[in-house]
């Protein structure tokens, strides 16, 4: 066996380390350390107000002011729950009304939209440009400077205390045209060209050809939709009076606890909170790796 | 029928409902916002009054007090939103495990989903200056109760911090896909030069990100200027208008006093002050970069 010839140690070379260097290793170390507590930090603070909504919905109305409070669940009790669920106000109305207009709005409004959208990105016809850029210069502007003149306007028509007041509005999304338009300009122009020659119409190209290869925008979109028109709350508060008519966002400010609350209400009103939290939840949940991309098309293709 | 006059025809056909929709609700009450700060009502009957509301409104204390506010918040929300999320989105890119970064995403979205009623009732409790969490915490560490939402020192800022705390979700998904999506190429050029950690994230990553800082900065202030929530239902407008913003100011003149033309040319000022802002936000972000 070959003996291994040994290196003198003066001629190994070894990786130079000035002074300079090694601080700036240490300050690496302490930056990317700083930067991971404050990722930790940040997902606690941000998730905590969420536990603590669902922890107190389970509380009695004198734990809830306990001094310390109870970070855990003692003698959990469904009493909140019962006291919302039974209240003289029609609260289950209010989620079913809630669930009806966001449905509504997050079907009909992906089909304008999308054929909207197909036909900004497919077709080319007098006035398109000047329409388009019309659509995505109101993108930059705030929508509550459109409250009262649409609170006007939807007054002259009498839509007010109506389904129609709730779900027309939404139903032309401007984000949601130009989301698809930007996907819908990526596909293969073939794809078109063929089904042409092979004899289909219009609309079957716009709704077996086109739609179909857009479903992850369509998906990121639905969730997105649903998730804004759930959560609405300025425009019902201002055209809905009706009590049957509530969405659950505005009906739940008439609940105890909610707009004031007294020492002992603060269960109820988290249990409230629960109640019209959950729905987006579990959207969000089915659809998250759609709702992520969504976000992302909109923003790096912009 | 040729193809072009028939494709014409299609195109039309497919944008219509939708068009129809956007100028009866969209586009129209845009206009409108302009007209209707020269308009008063009286029993849904418009009057024209010039310059009247904006007269009153230009020399309304509590208007330019809402201004002060408005900014004020859109200010610390926009840099601290935008800051926190480029950082905490920059660390979550530093894990390897892809499943681990979307699962991180994802954490750090849902918080937004759920409504902004919801939320503030929770932070209503947190605030509590009696049982609240933050005044426990800091009697723990022997600190005084603090007033949070009822002192006018504390109140904006209160605002502040709860709407951060469940606002940064979309800027972190948009930087996140913004810093995986950068070539690679440069990076490795960059470590071949000696670039590695902070240098690395400050020299080329926030430069290459830009155009993303814009968007999402942009995106976060239209919103933040359009404040009303919180408002709404933590501090109506007060401690002595402290937390008096634009949006509140319009909602309360225009449902609560019934000055709709008073109330509209506050809108229009929202609508005005956003546009400018935007504006500032690019030119400034020009400046930074040269492209």
């Amino acid at each position: 066996m070959l003996k291994q010839p040994t290196v003198p140690d003066e001629l190994v070379s070894r990786p130079i380390q000035t002074e300079k260097r090694s601080w700036r290793k240490v300050w690496e170390k302490i930056g990317s350390n700083f930067t991971l507590l404050l990722l930790l930090f940040w997902a606690l603070v941000s998730w905590f107000p969420l536990y603590w909504m669902v922890l107190t919905s389970f509380k009695k109305g004198q734990q809830a002011q306990a001094l310390p409070p109870g970070l855990w669940l003692k003698e959990p009790t469904l009493e909140s729950y019962q006291h919302v669920l039974s209240s003289t106000f029609p609260v289950l109305r209010w989620l079913a009304n809630s669930l009806f207009v966001s449905v509504t709005v997050t079907v009909f409004g992906l089909l304008l939209c999308a054929a909207a959208g197909y036909a900004f990105a497919r077709k080319r016809f007098r006035g398109r440009d000047i329409i388009f850029w019309m659509v995505l210069s109101t993108m930059m502007l705030p929508g509550f400077s459109r409250l009262i003149p649409a609170f006007m306007l939807t007054l002259l028509l009498n839509l007010h205390d109506t389904y129609w007041v709730m779900i027309l509005p939404g139903l032309a999304s401007p984000y949601a045209v130009f989301l698809i338009r930007q996907f819908m300009l990526t596909l293969p122009s073939e794809l078109f060209d063929q089904a042409r020659i092979d004899g289909a119409g219009e609309i079957r190209l716009w709704w077996q050809i086109a739609l179909p290869l857009t479903k992850p925008a369509l998906a990121a979109l639905g969730t997105f939709t649903f998730v804004a028109t759930w959560n609405d709350f300025v425009w019902p508060l201002a055209v809905i009076n009706d009590l049957k008519l509530m969405p659950i966002q505005v009906g739940v400010t008439l609940l105890r606890g909610m707009e004031r609350t007294g020492r002992n209400d603060y269960p109820i009103a988290m249990a409230s909170g629960v109640l019209m939290a959950v729905p987006p939840v579990i959207i969000f949940f089915l659809f998250q790796q759609y709702f992520i991309r969504g976000l992302t098309i909109g923003a790096l293709k912009g | 029928m040729n193809y072009a006059k028939r494709e014409e025809m299609w195109g039309y056909i497919f944008v219509t409902p939708f068009l129809v929709l956007f100028l009866v609700f969209v586009l129209v009450p845009t206009v409108m916002s302009v007209v209707m700060a020269a308009l008063e009502w009286y029993d849904r009957k418009p009057v024209w009054v010039g310059f009247d509301n904006i007269d009153h409104v230009l020399n309304d204390k509590r208007f330019w007090q809402s201004v002060r506010n408005t900014l004020t918040y859109v200010g610390m929300f926009t840099f601290a939103a935008v800051a926190l999320a480029l950082a905490v989105a920059i660390r979550i890119t530093k894990f390897r495990h892809q499943g681990m970064r979307q699962g991180l995403q994802s954490a750090f979205y849902l918080p937004s989903v759920v409504s902004l009623v919801a939320v503030a009732v929770v932070w209503r409790y947190i605030f509590n200056n009696q049982f609240g969490l933050i005044n426990y915490l800091l009697s723990v560490v022997g600190i005084e109760p603090v007033n949070w939402l009822g002192n006018p020192q504390t109140a904006l800022p209160s605002l502040v911090f709860m709407d951060l705390v469940t606002g940064l979700g979309v800027g972190i998904i948009i930087f996140v896909a913004a810093v995986l999506g950068l070539p690679s190429e440069l990076f490795d050029a960059a470590h071949i030069d000696g670039a590695t950690g902070w240098l690395e994230t400050i020299y080329i990553t926030i430069p290459l990100l830009t155009p993303s800082i814009l968007y999402v900065a942009v995106t976060t202030m239209i919103v933040a200027m359009q404040l009303f929530v919180s408002v709404f239902f933590l501090t109506k407008g007060g401690p002595v208008g402290s937390t008096l913003t634009l949006a509140f100011l319009t909602y309360r003149y225009a449902f609560i006093f019934l000055k709709v033309g008073y109330a509209s040319a506050v809108g229009l000022a929202l609508l005005l002050l956003t546009l400018a802002l935007a504006v500032v936000l690019f030119r400034w972000f020009r400046s930074v970069v040269e492209y």
